[in-house]
């Protein structure tokens, strides 16, 4: 299940501010050519996975992984560790679905410093800033209004929103 | 710094090209639309001095990149960069903080911004939100507003409903001052909403109604994203620059600069002293008022201002007669003010 904490968060365990960063220092050669990323890479970036450490731009030519987009890392990360909470502000709203895709196979929490809008279903999504579970995403917008300029803790399971 | 900055960036493989219309510039886009890549290209390039493989001009000011590694340095030697055009990625924790508001207002430099997040804590208007837009052929990006006018008339600044003669049941002003002042004269129901954070709550609240929303497009920025997402709803979004700048525009008040600063706002703005254009626009109408029978204050209208040519002459420069219903101006009557000692010269008051 996707589960989104809005706010600027400034107490969380297991908590990845810079997925870029992270990616760039952690990332496992094999993620890159997993048929996950490859479609990412394609659908978000528009370029081709080539092998783990190559990727051809249309629009940047041959590139290292490092000059993939901030978006396209943080998916990649959300996927592989489900068990860290990233920061997904660095994920455009063309990675929504993408990120709903992912939360239907896997719990995964994500951060959001922005209201992203989402493409419309009916699948499950938990605020955990409310605790509510929204049916239907495209109120999700509605929802993170509320808590996108909150500063939020999150302990134990349960979000404090400040401010 | 004021003015507009023409920037121009060429390294060997694509260039970037555009105007900075205001010290706030914000750039907002999907992801993989080369925003990391042109702050990586800038980088570059600043570090090519002797200008070998890159171009780059900004009109003669200084260019930076900020990002977490050198803010608390800039921070600290701040008064050595009133006139430079910083570039800052995505995702640096500062831009979200109270210092960086600091920062901005005291440097009076130019910023480019690329971001998704609420920089509430900063006033940048509306029009200076962008997406990056690439001309494949030419290797070129530029920039392209993020949220369009509805309309092409510039008189009317409406981002989300429609430009339309039907009477709203509601009229939601951003705060309680002089604005709400007048608005509350039309005879249609009005209120303040506490501030620009408060109106998505407040517009939330009363989407049962016909909902003509007044905000300061100069300031605004920071607001607009969730607001457009309502469309469907019975909402229209009216962004002027400010109240005070529907004011200046009426002719209610005299200069002999008024027109050339309502056309090239751009020309007078020195970011030092005001941190956004709604911010001049106050500080003008409140010099220019000052030796007149009514004075401007932002906190509300003085008494004798509110009468019904006034209120007409507002409306009507600015594209809103629509408002004006017949018989229900709740003018003030008072007008032993107007006929005081006091020069009007400056004043066209009806």
């Amino acid at each position: 299940m996707l589960k989104i904490i809005y706010g600027d968060i400034i107490e969380c365990d297991n908590f990845i501010y810079n997925p870029e960063s992270y990616f760039n220092r952690f990332r496992e050669n094999e993620w890159l050519t997993d048929s996950f990323a490859v479609k990412a890479i394609k659908d978000i970036d528009n370029s081709t996975v080539i092998s783990s450490n190559i990727i051809e731009s249309e629009v940047l030519g041959t590139i290292p992984p490092q000059y993939l987009s901030g978006g396209v890392k943080t998916l990649i990360m959300i996927y592989n560790r489900p068990d860290l909470i990233f920061n997904a502000t660095w994920c455009g709203e063309n990675c929504a679905q993408t990120l709903l895709d992912i939360g239907k196979d896997k719990d995964i929490i994500i951060n959001l410093e922005y209201n992203m809008a989402f493409p419309e279903s009916n699948q499950e999504v938990l605020i955990l800033n409310s605790g509510d579970v929204i049916y239907n995403t495209g109120d999700l917008e509605l929802e993170g209004a509320r808590y996108i300029d909150k500063n939020v803790s999150y302990k134990g399971g349960e979000v404090i929103n400040e401010r | 710094m004021k003015g507009k900055i023409q920037f121009y960036f060429k390294n060997k493989k694509r260039s970037y090209s555009f105007t900075l219309n205001r010290n706030i510039t914000i750039i907002n886009d999907f992801s993989g639309t080369g925003k990391s890549s042109f702050i990586r290209d800038l980088q570059n390039g600043l570090l090519d001095v002797k200008g070998r493989r890159h171009i780059l001009k900004s009109d003669g000011y200084r260019v930076k990149i900020l990002n977490d590694s050198n803010w608390d340095s800039i921070y600290d030697g701040q008064h050595a960069y009133t006139d430079t055009i910083f570039f800052i990625d995505e995702q640096n924790p500062f831009l979200v903080t109270q210092k960086f508001a600091k920062f901005v207002t005291n440097t009076g430099a130019y910023f480019v911004i690329i971001t998704r997040a609420h920089l509430s804590q900063l006033s940048y208007s509306v029009e200076e939100i962008y997406e990056f837009d690439y001309d494949e052929d030419k290797n070129l990006y530029t920039l392209k507003p993020k949220y369009d006018l509805l309309c092409n008339d510039i008189k009317s600044k409406y981002y989300l409903g429609y430009k339309s003669n039907v009477l709203p049941t509601l009229i939601m002003t951003e705060d309680s001052g002089s604005g709400f002042d007048f608005f509350k004269c039309l005879g249609i129901d009005c209120i303040g909403a506490g501030g620009n954070s408060k109106i998505y709550g407040k517009v939330k609240e009363n989407l049962d109604k016909n909902l003509f929303v007044v905000g300061d497009g100069a300031a605004f920025g920071a607001y607009i994203n969730d607001l457009v997402r309502l469309q469907g709803h019975d909402i229209r979004l009216f962004l002027p620059e400010s109240f005070e700048y529907m004011v200046l525009k009426s002719g209610i008040y005299y200069d002999k600069n008024l027109d050339d600063v309502l056309r090239n706002t751009w020309k007078y703005v020195e970011y030092k002293e005001y941190s956004s254009w709604e911010r001049y626009f106050t500080k003008y109408l409140i010099d220019i008022s000052s030796d007149t029978v009514i004075p401007y204050k932002k906190s509300g209208f003085r008494k004798g201002f509110l009468q019904k040519g006034n209120i007409e002459k507002i409306l009507d420069s600015n594209d809103l007669s629509f408002l004006n219903i017949a018989g229900e101006l709740q003018a003030s009557s008072d007008e032993s003010e107007i006929t005081s000692s006091k020069s009007i010269a400056k004043m066209n008051i009806i």
